[in-house]
């Protein structure tokens, strides 16, 4: 089992920086037990201890903020805990391993799009700022699609009609990847197919980092018009 | 700054158990953003995306932000609009809410 342990080779700063994730650890736990409720909070909260740990140990600061660099990480060591105590094969709803959002913020300079001017009913809000808000989500949302369509699959893991949901999805993002002109076609390889890590999608392409933000947001708006279909509104 | 090492942590704030209108929202919105995709993306995929996509609403502190901010400005223009009727008008000719 995984030790807290490790806390005693954690320096000043990494400790401060652990502390300041641990109000996102039990969030995400109290979000797991509303699911499963009957999970044992204790291992939840140890595991996303021991990611804090590791997330806070491996941080760089030119990486951003760190609570929207390590929450993906915390969120899969805690569903990782959480399936191995489910233990009966049942889908944990782990998810894929995205880019942090800071690396795909689409809030501020973001062209209006389409989305917002559906004729989509708008409840619970201003509808300039809540379409605004969908908006990114929807650009969010076909990052971490298009990151979990193209990671290995196990066979058995879809119905038979997921599986030929997620075969025909897979072509129409390689179809609209290859569409593109360079380098959205590289960015697309390097960053969904190969998998690289931002780091190394900045050498690889020889982009600077605002770039890559600039070319990460077209390559998801054009990613984002394949996915819906051609009846659907784009998101440009 | 200590050894290169600069820390943006004064960014987290701590997170607060969510109230129902924050996880109404938080889901309205995610369905909203993922409503385009059902007809062709697998289920689970959009149920996988979905929850991790409400979870980083609720359980981050920039999350619960813009939740916070949008919730703030609907209350604020259902008491601008008791007041003043004539705000749709201005949006119109302004862009700006």
């Amino acid at each position: 089992m995984r030790s807290y342990a490790v806390a005693e080779k954690v320096s000043a700063e990494e400790q401060i920086l652990c502390a300041s994730l641990l109000p996102m650890v039990e969030s995400l736990v109290e979000q797991v037990l509303l699911r499963w409720p009957s999970l044992k909070a204790d291992e939840l909260l140890n595991a996303g201890r021991f990611a804090a740990v590791a997330a806070a140990k491996e941080y760089r600061a030119e990486r951003g903020p760190v609570e929207p660099y390590a929450f993906a990480a915390l969120r899969r060591e805690i569903h990782s805990a959480a399936r191995a105590q489910l233990a009966t094969g049942e889908h944990a709803s782990v998810a894929p391993d995205p880019w942090p959002l800071a690396d795909i913020e689409v809030d501020e300079g973001m062209p209006r799009s389409a989305a917002m001017e559906t004729d989509a009913p708008v409840v619970g809000g201003p509808s300039r700022d809540r379409a605004a808000l969908v908006a990114s989500l929807e650009i969010r949302a076909v990052h971490l699609l298009a990151d979990d369509l193209l990671r290995d699959h196990q066979p058995e893991q879809d119905d038979q009609e997921d599986q030929q949901r997620l075969e025909r999805s897979i072509a129409i993002l390689r179809r609209a990847a290859r569409s593109l002109l360079e380098p959205k076609p590289a960015y697309f390889r390097v960053r969904y197919e190969e998998r690289r890590s931002t780091n190394e999608v900045i050498e690889a392409l020889v982009l600077s980092e605002p770039e890559l933000r600039r070319l990460s947001l077209r390559v998801a708006t054009e990613l984002a018009r394949a996915l819906k279909g051609p009846e659907r509104p784009s998101l440009r | 700054m200590v050894g290169g090492f600069n820390v943006h942590h004064d960014a987290v704030q701590p997170v607060t158990a969510p109230t129902d209108a924050q996880r109404a929202l938080a889901a309205s919105l995610v369905d909203e953003a993922l409503q385009a995709y059902q007809r062709t993306v697998p289920r689970r995929a959009l149920r996988d995306v979905r929850e991790f996509m409400i979870d980083e609403l609720l359980c981050t502190s920039y999350g619960r932000a813009k939740l916070a901010r949008l919730l703030d400005s609907c209350a604020h223009d259902s008491g601008t609009q008791d007041t003043n009727p004539d705000i749709d008008a201005t949006d119109e000719t302004t862009g700006h809410t």
